[in-house]
């Protein structure tokens, strides 16, 4: 072979090993790209899946749930079962479904709390404030419960379990509930209530006793500043029958709490009916001893 | 094709209704809520359009489907807009209502009129004006869900130092008709 015919003939083969090696590369380098790609997605998906997104909570108890429920009469059971549903449902006349979580006699309603976060604060102190007065007057029961605002997981409706949910905003809701609240009413966190009352919020909605703000759900009966007497109407319809219940029940040794419970709510409506100038719609009551004298009960004065 | 701004001033000043028209000339800079310019706008029809019947007797009193659709369009148009403390004209309203008031003629009672009423109770609250109405225009009240509440609150309410059962109709159309700020107690 010529000089000249060899160079050719090893250029030829060094050209051959670099395109072999440049075509090896190039597929190194995409499995390796194709690689990261699906650490990355896996790794979004994870983040996606599982974070506490900042929320607002409200967690609301229904009162008088154990007490009814230990009796075990079966009538009871069976209309407290379907006054529990009815209420679940008011929630979801203001909420869609996966914004609300029921567990036994309690209900979760959340609300991503997002940069324009007052329009949804304002919806959820309204829409909380008309289910309770539509759960008192329709349904006779008493909430208590708390509105905070932190993170919040829960699950998406197509996970392995459902109604998977926890977070800050869950734990700080359950507190306030809890310690704080202790009469029927939903309390509000502090730096919640401070926000609505700064926004452009009803701030009417909010009240406060003492250090907590709770809220003045009978707001809701009001049109242009006026009482709408039917609703105030209601409700004092609703709250003596609810007494008038009450008293009907064989007391054990939990009647006290209860009797307080309802004597708050008697306070609340009437010093509504005093601040709104409807003193026909204050409930004249009394405590005394029953009959037997083993135990105070509310007594409702006068004709209704 | 775009429409440039004085084509759609010409466009809104031949083409606004007499509705639109009075809902425009009631909301201003200041926000008012939907409650006071029903009022304001049943005040305008009692004292200067009374052959029309333009509001019934509803569940809060005296009320107008045709100011609430007025200003719904008013909204729609970009005319005016509805914020959380109420209805406020926009910039491109304020052009508008200029050009109907150097333009409109024969319409002293619409633009005079209104502002007149405005200014006669402009130093009264909502709750106030709402009193007054169901006072002087009871027919509008008979549905009212509210009438027994406004009733209490009236029989307590002065005004320039009189009770409402001494201030005549006509004295309170007086006033209205001729911008007499109104106050509230003594």
């Amino acid at each position: 072979m010529s000089y000249y015919s060899k160079l050719v003939y090893y250029l030829k083969i060094d050209i051959l090993i670099v395109v072999l090696l440049f075509s090896y590369l190039r597929k190194y380098l995409f499995l390796l790209r194709m690689q990261c790609n699906d650490t990355m997605t896996a790794s979004r998906k994870v983040n996606d899946e599982f974070i506490l997104k900042p929320c607002i909570v409200s967690l609301i108890d229904v009162l008088g749930s154990s007490e009814l429920l230990l009796r075990g009469i079966r009538q009871d059971n069976e209309m407290y079962l379907r006054n529990l549903s009815n209420m679940f449902k008011f929630a979801g006349k203001y909420y869609p479904s996966d914004q609300i979580k029921t567990f036994s006699d309690n209900i979760l309603i959340y609300d991503e709390d997002i940069e324009d976060g007052d329009s949804k604060l304002s919806k959820m102190v309204n829409s909380v404030a008309q289910m309770q007065y539509q759960t008192v007057c329709d349904l006779g029961l008493l909430l208590r419960g708390a509105i905070a605002s932190g993170g919040l997981y829960h699950s998406p409706n197509d996970s392995e379990f459902d109604d998977f949910t926890i977070g800050d905003g869950l734990v700080t809701a359950y507190n306030l509930e809890s310690k704080k609240a202790i009469h029927p009413r939903i309390v509000m966190q502090d730096k919640l209530a401070r926000r609505f009352l700064n926004g452009d919020g009803d701030d009417s909605l909010l009240r406060k006793q003492g250090s907590v703000y709770y809220l003045d759900y009978l707001q809701t009966t009001l049109v242009d500043g006026f009482p709408d007497e039917s609703l105030l109407s209601n409700h004092r319809d609703a709250l003596i029958k609810h007494i008038n219940t009450n008293n009907a029940v064989e007391k054990n040794e939990k009647w006290d709490a209860v009797r307080l419970k309802d004597v708050w709510c008697l306070s609340y409506h009437n010093d509504f009916c005093s601040r709104y100038d409807a003193e026909e719609y204050i409930i004249d009551y009394t405590e005394a001893f029953d009959s037997k004298g083993d135990c105070i009960e509310i007594s409702v004065r006068g004709r209704y | 094709m775009t429409i440039t701004e004085n084509q759609m001033l010409k466009n809104d000043y031949y083409e606004l209704s007499d509705d639109e028209l009075e809902v425009l000339f009631i909301i201003d800079t200041d926000p008012i809520m939907r409650t006071r310019l029903q009022k304001i706008s049943l005040l305008y029809s009692k004292i200067f359009d009374t052959e029309k019947e333009s509001h019934g007797a509803y569940f809060f009193g005296g009320y107008s489907d045709n100011i609430d659709e007025a200003s719904d369009e008013l909204v729609d148009k970009g005319i005016i807009q509805e914020t959380n403390q109420g209805y406020v004209i926009t910039d491109y309203g304020i052009k508008l209502k200029k050009m109907l008031i150097e333009g409109l003629e024969d319409s002293d009672d619409l633009i005079t009129g209104i502002a007149n009423i405005k200014k006669s109770v402009s130093e009264l609250d909502d709750k106030s004006i709402i009193g007054l109405t169901y006072h002087f225009f009871e027919e509008t009240t008979t549905n009212s869900t509210i009438k027994a509440s406004v009733d209490r609150y009236n029989k307590r309410s002065i005004y320039d130092g009189k009770s409402l059962d001494q201030i005549s109709l006509d004295e309170f159309i007086n006033k209205l008709k001729k911008g007499t700020v109104i106050h509230r107690g003594g």
